[in-house]
């Protein structure tokens, strides 16, 4: 772990590979085009030439990057030197390193290698702390060193620090892995064929230009499409859903599964995945507050879901990890009464809070405004909604059957969305509170999906209080805290102003 | 239980009026450049059209936030010192009240536009972990002391002196 210190590393020199295959596939197209468009003036071999020379510079580039990509263990910070025309040198102190999470790709495991991404809280883009393809042996060796280095200093910044508290933790080590029906159940409720569905059309249109661009004539589909029958088409659309429906369960599964949380002394860790295998250290002191959420079908299961709010904002645009928005799940799927057991293996801190009776409710005289606000919502989809039915009957090329169906597709929709709305409208009454409690901030938000935040006091940066004039005539207000999670949505609406008195007056004497 | 709220510089009115107006000459410029090139779009739509949606806004923004908001945004706008934070009020038809505690402040910056140069004003912006608020209309002395203050009562909150 020593020998860390004053080395420096590389990616392994297999990236290159990867990056100079994604380059031959871009250079092929272009090769392609060049020579059936007859793009480029002049002979033959001339075009051979400047696509060899061109080909050269870039491999020339592909290894001058690889060779000035470097990452040097100094003895308390890392520094992080990258670009070739731009050379950016960043200077990362270990005790502002707040999570490693670890990313390892299909092809980085057939090449024994892993990403490692340190997050800091900073918040510029300019720096990019990822540690691209390395080794597993000397990505073990990096976390542990970089592990020992942070505690080192902040036990120099705070030597009061509980050293009896992080020896309870340590005798405490737990573990906690999903598997069987529950692996099988929280795959199924996180299920949304929608998002797979839109990936998918918007590949279809990339399709659709291709083969236009190879003179394939829409024509020839819309008129088949004039043929078919309503049945027919039901039919077509029903085998769609069930196939994104199918390909969105196995995708959830594939990424639930091996989930896998170890409680650490002064962090938690979480991994999973089978293709991309991910793994998050959380540090303990980034951690702004515990949420609990369960949607509709983790309602008529009894059961939720956990996930941590933490600072910092690494691979926020990283479709794989979970930190987007500063949360990372901890618990895929959990029964409601074995909560409190859970946070007491791992977040002792906040045991027993989730559940405390609601302190500060929606008053009467918000429960109308509750119950418009989703209806005017639907009055907003149910105009979009007769707009698109009135411009499919307008259009002169729409068959008859489809303009029947969509119309009752949409009048099914909208009824659909009224009884929701209604439903969102009286469970956030019912259910939405504020509670102060020790030093716990526990904001409920009810609905068909209801969340719980638990937010500790000193986790607060500021509040706001906010009032529409409507609000001003009923005396209600909105409340809003910030945390410094980006986007930590801690709001609720329609509180009485008196109680709004009090929750300020409880914030302000902590 | 608050002390007292204090409003932005008189002069703060006069500036956001001249801002309005400026913006109202921006947008006539705009307008009347996008019915100079109109006969550019390839669809057969009448010039009225931008005219139509061109002209309230312009209205609105000379009647609403050079005549009737300032007065307005001036009554409703102002900030207090507390003992343990600091509050800014601000909003016409949605009013907010924010309250950040010393102890939450990272750092404060007075800052200056040009048309606040013209003014003598500055703007305190107050930054805290995850959020920046801004206050504008304070003469120089007042930025000066507040900047002070705050980050005085930061650093004490912090234990820091």
């Amino acid at each position: 772990m020593e020998g860390m210190q004053g080395k420096t590393i590389r990616s392994n020199p297999l990236t290159i590979v990867r990056s100079l295959a994604r380059l031959a596939i871009q250079f092929v197209v272009l090769g392609t085009i060049v020579a059936t468009q007859d793009v480029l003036p002049g002979s033959s071999l001339l075009k051979i030439i400047l696509f060899a020379a061109l080909g050269i510079v870039l491999l020339a580039f592909q290894i001058t990057s690889w060779w000035m990509n470097t990452y040097t263990f100094e003895e308390n910070e890392l520094v992080i030197r990258k670009g070739i025309i731009t050379r950016n040198v960043a200077h990362v102190p270990y005790a502002k390193i707040y999570t490693i999470n670890s990313t390892t790709t299909v092809f980085e495991r057939i090449l024994g290698m892993v990403t490692l991404d340190l997050d800091t809280a900073a918040r510029s883009e300019a720096l990019d702390t990822k540690i691209n393809s390395i080794t597993k042996r000397n990505a073990e060796a990096i976390v542990a060193f970089i592990g020992e280095k942070r505690d080192a200093q902040h036990s120099k910044t705070q030597p009061a620090s509980s050293g009896a508290q992080d020896a309870s933790v340590q005798e405490n080590q737990n573990t906690y892995v999903i598997r069987g029906a529950e692996l099988f159940k929280a795959a199924l409720i996180r299920t949304n064929p929608f998002v797979l569905g839109l990936a998918l059309l918007t590949q279809f249109g990339k399709l659709k230009d291709l083969a236009e661009m190879g003179g394939v004539s829409t024509k020839l589909v819309e008129s088949n499409v004039d043929q078919l029958s309503s049945m027919l088409l039901i039919g077509f659309a029903a085998s769609v859903c069930l196939i994104l429906l199918i390909a969105s369960f196995v995708r959830s599964l594939l990424r639930l599964s091996g989930f896998k949380l170890t409680s650490q002394p002064a962090s938690l860790q979480v991994s999973r995945g089978v293709l991309t295998k991910t793994s998050n250290h959380v540090a303990r002191k980034r951690i702004q507050g515990l949420t609990i959420e369960q949607n509709l079908f983790e309602r008529l299961f009894g059961a939720a879901r956990m996930s941590v709010n933490v600072v910092g904002n690494a691979s926020a645009n990283d479709s794989e990890s979970d930190t987007i928005s500063g949360q990372v799940e901890l618990v895929p799927w959990v029964k409601l009464d074995e909560i409190d057991n859970f946070l007491d293996e791992f977040l002792p801190e906040y045991k027993g809070y989730w559940s405390v009776s609601a302190q500060f409710k929606i008053p009467r005289k918000g429960y109308g405004r509750m119950i418009r606000r989703p209806l005017w919502l639907c009055a907003g989809f149910g105009l979009v909604l007769a707009g698109v039915y009135v411009f499919l009957k307008t259009v002169s090329f729409t068959p008859a059957n489809i303009i029947d169906l969509a119309g009752m597709a949409f009048l099914g929709l909208l009824l659909l969305c009224v009884v929701l709305a209604l439903a969102t409208g009286v469970l956030r009454i019912r259910e939405s509170s504020v509670s102060l409690h020790e030093q716990m901030l526990i904001l409920v938000k009810g609905g068909i999906s209801k969340a719980v935040t638990l937010t500790p006091h000193h986790c607060v940066q500021y509040w706001t209080f906010k009032q529409s004039v409507l609000q001003y005539y009923y005396k209600l207000c909105s409340l809003d805290f910030d945390t410094a999670v980006l986007d930590s949505n801690l709001y609720l609406s329609e509180l009485d102003i008196e109680d709004i008195a009090a929750i300020e007056s409880w914030m302000r004497q902590q | 239980m608050f002390e007292q709220l204090t409003p932005p510089d008189i002069r703060t009115k006069s500036m956001w009026r001249i801002t309005a107006i400026i913006a109202s000459i921006v947008w006539a410029a705009i307008l009347a450049g996008a019915s100079y090139f109109w006969h550019l779009i390839p669809f057969d739509i009448s010039p009225l059209v931008l005219w139509i949606v061109g002209i309230p806004v312009m209205l609105w923004l000379v009647i609403m936030d050079a005549i009737v908001l300032p007065d307005l945004r001036y009554r409703f706008e102002s900030y207090a010192v507390h003992k343990d934070g600091f509050e800014i009020r601000d909003g016409v038809f949605y009013k907010t009240r924010t309250f950040i505690p010393f102890v939450r402040i990272q750092h404060v910056e007075a800052s200056q536009g040009p048309l606040e140069q013209v003014y003598g004003l500055y703007s305190l912006n107050i930054a805290s972990a995850s959020h920046s608020f801004s206050f504008t209309g304070l003469t120089k002395e007042r930025a000066e002391d507040l900047t002070e203050q705050l980050m005085k009562a930061a650093r004490m909150a912090r234990g820091d002196l």
